[in-house]
């Protein structure tokens, strides 16, 4: 063992201070009274945006009350889209995906 | 420490006895009043730190699995809380220009022994947070790299590889001190 092995396995030993195991307590009896904390709704938040990507793909192709233009535009976008290649959709794809893992993870990170 | 004990009291807490939390408290207040101060090297500061760790550990009890040790669990718990309050917060010490100052000026030979020693253990404050880490658990630990990994959720080989840097760096940095032989300065 050399001399910073010596040094850094030779910590003094501190003693709590008194009354610690009083106050931690006092800390967690609050903390035990206080209702659990509301998780945030993954599930109503994926939902909506299931919804939203259905209600624009039902808007933009199907709605009998599209103006005609719209119609037309939403025909040019869907031919445009048979042009990407199943490449494209899976960098895209994961894109979102590793956006969606980042923020989770953010949000975990930000909460502990 | 009592594992039976440890485990027979997560259970309680976990059906609803918060009282029974403070069996886990009492036994382990010290442990980790102790790995806050080596996070933080300041008393009242290591107190408190200790403090949320419980309360993380408390908050946290319903998601132990009994996949590991009680302890075992808990000192990750507990680290995961220092290692984000001391990145929080910047040494008060300037470390590496004070202590090569000091060693520079050859009055480390005149050194106490215990002021020499304390120099050290604030210059592992100075390294970067994964090294720092690594030091402060690895000791902690008593040199066993398997449960220093465990608490700090990384490969044993990734704890090895931070471990040999932290040696380095520190020892450049304290050469003067350790070593009190006339050496090149650090670059």
């Amino acid at each position: 063992m050399d001399e910073l092995d010596r040094i850094l396995s030779e910590e003094q030993v501190i003693a709590p201070p008194p009354g610690f195991s009083r106050r931690v307590m006092a800390a967690v009896l609050e903390e035990g009274s206080m209702p659990a904390p509301i998780p945030f709704p993954w599930h109503y938040v994926y939902a909506a945006l299931a919804a939203m990507a259905v209600a624009t793909l039902v808007c933009t192709f199907f709605s009998p009350l599209v103006p005609a233009w719209t119609l037309t535009r939403s025909l040019e976008l869907a031919a445009a889209g048979d042009r990407i290649g199943p490449g494209v959709v899976a960098w895209a794809s994961s894109g979102v995906f590793a956006l969606i893992a980042l923020a989770r993870y953010s949000l975990r990170a930000v909460e502990s | 420490m009592d594992t039976d004990q440890d485990l027979s009291a997560v259970r309680a807490v976990v059906a609803g006895d918060v009282s029974a939390f403070e069996g886990i408290v009492k036994r382990w207040e010290g442990p980790l009043v102790n790995l806050a101060y080596r996070f933080c090297r300041d008393r009242a500061q290591a107190a408190d730190m200790a403090q949320d760790a419980f309360l993380k550990v408390f908050r946290a009890l319903p998601s132990f699995r009994e996949e590991s040790t009680f302890s075992t669990w808990m000192i990750s718990v507990a680290t995961n809380v220092f290692r984000s309050h001391a990145r929080r917060v910047v040494p008060e010490i300037s470390g590496l220009d004070a202590v090569t100052d000091v060693a520079d000026a050859r009055e480390a030979q005149v050194l106490q022994r215990s002021t020499r020693e304390e120099v050290v253990r604030r210059t592992v404050q100075t390294l970067p947070a994964k090294y720092r880490e690594a030091v402060v658990l690895f000791y902690f630990h008593e040199m066993n790299v398997a449960r220093a990994s465990e608490s700090l959720g990384v490969a044993q080989g990734t704890l090895k590889a931070r471990l040999h840097r932290a040696r380095g760096l520190l020892e450049r940095r304290l050469r003067s001190l350790l070593d009190p032989r006339p050496e090149p300065k650090e670059a």
